[in-house]
């Protein structure tokens, strides 16, 4: 013990901070030769602001500082137990809540009358105040238990962890030693390319992992603005690697309860995905006229794609619904084929995802919850395929409920409309699964493309995605971000039932589906309807699935465009139109299709 | 293939009950409403790094996604303050200009 005092006394005594990390050379010594920005003018001892050799309270060893022994408000952590209130972290917050004066240690009343202490109405100010409201910073004071905390991960065993977990819990000086700040700001281990973080995370799943994802391997500098410029430059990595989980999260003063950068999460990812850092610039995609809305979601409603249960959580839609940021990697296109290169190699298989939506939870095709995604409409039917909701039901569509349209047979889930399963479904595209039987009468099927009619499957995407993506032929952002085509369609798709738009200059359908096929009448009239009479594909296809009829044949039985109500009914005041399979491209129609009477209709 | 009197018997019942063409936007009055729109959007509708193109849009989408940005149903930083004046036949109109100019390519 009294080589103990001792060895502390001579700490106390001006300048004899050698022993104790480099510390005289940090801003946490305050004294004199101090070269931060707070240092008192009279106090030439070091340690005194922390540590006394008599008298001490017992918070720390021979501590020299009221604390309120506890700790602000804190985030919510699923599955997180407390530890001691406030234990070894309520110690540094002494200073960093910036409640107590830098100056304001206990041996203050004894020195009193020896030497006066300028710092004792001094309060620690900028972003080294944390407050007391902690809800924003890495929370302290909680048990380390490998699996109990779900922050889309697991945490790495206590006994490999390699940093102090005081008495079993997670704490300031868990990541920092306030004594050496040799790797800034006093930590053990360093911040760039997640050293730290992943001390204690293990962000992996059974596709994926957090060492092979983009964020963690890019090696591309910022082209234009710099993301990280409001970092220190000692605490800012040069690449998207280097600044890992930095690029996105702050371990204090975060905005969100998720430790992000930016008060919403899509302006986190804009950070760079704005062709800053990242090529593509996913925010001029979201300025376009139809796009998925992450912006109409505060993140603080937003749990994370990996904490959401989609049957049951409010519907909404936010970049990490569809991507997770510590699993997604760069791939090919999620496109059957690309369209100025239908025969090239250039894009990955339907159904499967590719990289970028690796880690996303889904709803498989029997409604599900499924933590890992296999398929890439499993991640579009989190919201397109829930029972008793739409997605678009604000929204026209073509597969739309509660907006102005209505199909004959009032089925809007999509899934229900992709599923195998269902007994009613009757044709559908071929997302889920291709039905042989469903082509055998599609002569416009184009043999110029890489789609086997009898078992080639196409993506969501095929047909959803930007209109300067890899499915529309171009080279932009892929995906379902925005687009200028309505639904967010790739390329243009007449949702007016009386456009008068001719598909076959570019449009959506011409994809897979021959024009001159088409219109020259191989199947049926479609050039009449379709050329002549400026009618769209919708009137009479819905291009999801049908539970009515073959070839897709669901007639849009009533719909408002430009003010004007259009009808599709039966006749003799029955509502349901109705059309007779006759043969091989030959069919009847009994219907009055917008005052257009078909009775018995012949092709 | 197909029956040439089956067709022609469906396209005169058809001819004879054809409904009145949807009447679409002006051009030429959305052009001088369009001046306002070319301040983000730029004198072609072609845009720019944070402005989409809307020159070759579909005049329907168009329509609907004007009338959404008013209505409130869609939201957009810009948007909803640039349509709030004008009203639907307004919007029709500057739908049919834009729809007249030439998309940018891929």
């Amino acid at each position: 013990m009294r080589r103990v005092v001792a060895l502390i006394s001579s700490l106390l005594v001006g300048g004899s901070a050698h022993a104790v990390g480099n510390i005289a050379e940090t801003v946490h010594n305050l004294s004199v030769t101090g070269p931060g920005q707070f240092k008192s003018l009279n106090e030439d001892r070091i340690c005194i602001f922390c540590h006394t050799p008599h008298s001490a309270v017992p918070e720390a060893p021979l501590w020299n500082r009221r604390s309120s022994g506890s700790i602000g408000d804190q985030r919510r952590l699923t599955g997180a137990s407390s530890a001691q209130p406030g234990g070894p972290s309520a110690v540094c917050l002494s200073c960093h809540d910036g409640t107590i004066a830098l100056g304001d240690m206990v041996s203050n009343l004894r020195e009193a009358a020896v030497r006066d202490n300028d710092l004792r109405g001094t309060f620690l100010t900028g972003r080294s105040n944390l407050g007391t409201d902690l809800s924003n910073d890495h929370p302290v004071a909680i048990r380390y238990e490998s699996g109990s905390i779900a922050i889309g991960g697991n945490l790495v065993p206590p006994a490999g962890v390699g940093l102090p977990l005081p008495d079993g819990a997670v704490h300031c000086t868990s990541c920092h030693d306030p004594h050496d700040d040799s790797t800034p700001p006093f930590l053990h281990r360093p911040s760039l390319n997640g050293v730290l973080c992943t001390s204690c995370h293990v962000l992996s799943g059974v596709n994926w992992n957090w060492e092979s994802s983009s964020h963690a391997i890019s090696d591309v500098s910022p082209r234009s603005a710099d993301p990280w410029s409001e970092r220190k430059p000692e605490w800012r990595g040069r690449t998207v690697s280097e600044n890992a989980c930095m690029n996105c999260h702050m371990p204090h003063n975060a905005v969100t309860g998720n430790g992000l950068v930016n008060d919403q999460e899509e302006k986190t990812c804009f950070r760079c995905h704005d062709s800053s850092v990242a090529q593509d610039n996913l925010r001029a995609e979201q300025m376009k006229f139809f796009r998925h809305p992450v912006e109409q979601t505060p993140s603080l409603d937003h749990e994370g794609g990996h904490l959401e249960n989609p049957l049951s959580t409010r519907l909404h839609v936010e970049c990490g619904d569809c991507h997770n940021p510590h699993a997604s990697r760069d791939d090919l296109p999620m496109i059957s084929f690309n369209p100025t290169n239908p025969m090239g190699t250039d894009h990955s298989t339907a159904p499967f995802v590719n990289g970028s939506l690796a880690g996303v939870t889904g709803i498989d095709i029997n409604g599900a919850l499924k933590n890992e995604a296999d398929y890439e409409y499993e991640v579009c039917f989190k919201c397109h395929g829930v029972p008793g909701r739409s997605a678009c039901e604000s929204r026209r569509c073509s597969t739309a409920e509660q907006y102005r349209m209505t199909r004959q047979d009032g089925i809007y889930n999509l899934r229900d409309k992709f599923d195998p399963g269902n007994p009613t479904l009757v044709s559908y595209h071929p997302v889920a699964i291709n039905d042989p039987a469903n082509n055998g009468e599609v002569p416009s099927l184009r043999n110029d493309i890489p789609l086997s009619r009898g078992s080639g499957l196409i993506y969501c995407g095929d047909c959803h995605s930007s209109d300067v993506s890899p499915a529309a032929g171009g080279i932009g952002p892929r995906g379902p971000h925005g687009s200028r085509n309505e639904a967010i369609l790739a390329l243009r798709y007449e949702f007016n039932p009386k456009s008068g738009f001719n598909l076959a200059s570019g449009g959506l359908c011409m994809k897979c589906h021959d024009a001159g096929s088409l219109y020259g009448n191989d199947s049926f009239l479609h050039r009449q309807h379709v050329v002549d009479r400026g009618l769209s594909c919708l009137n009479c296809h819905d291009p999801h699935g049908s539970a009515s009829y073959p070839h897709l044949i669901n007639f849009l039985t009533s719909s408002s465009a430009s003010g004007q109500t259009l009808e599709i009914t039966g006749l003799g005041g029955s509502s349901d139109p109705t059309w007779v399979d006759t043969g091989r491209y030959r069919g009847t129609c009994y219907l009055n299709c917008h005052g257009t009477v078909h009775d018995g209709a012949e092709y | 293939m197909i029956a040439n009197k089956t067709v022609s018997a469906f396209f005169c019942i058809s001819m004879l009950a054809a409904a009145g063409v949807q009447a679409g936007g002006d051009p030429a009055r959305g052009q001088e409403l369009a001046e306002d729109c070319a301040v983000c959007h730029g004198e072609q509708g072609l845009g720019d790094d944070t402005f989409p193109a809307i020159a070759g849009m579909g005049e329907s989408a168009m329509a609907e996604a004007l009338a959404g940005f008013k209505s409130g149903e869609k939201e957009g930083d810009f948007m909803p303050d640039s349509v709030a004046e004008l009203s639907e036949q307004d919007m029709a109109d500057v739908a049919a200009y834009y729809a007249t100019l030439p998309a940018p390519a891929n």
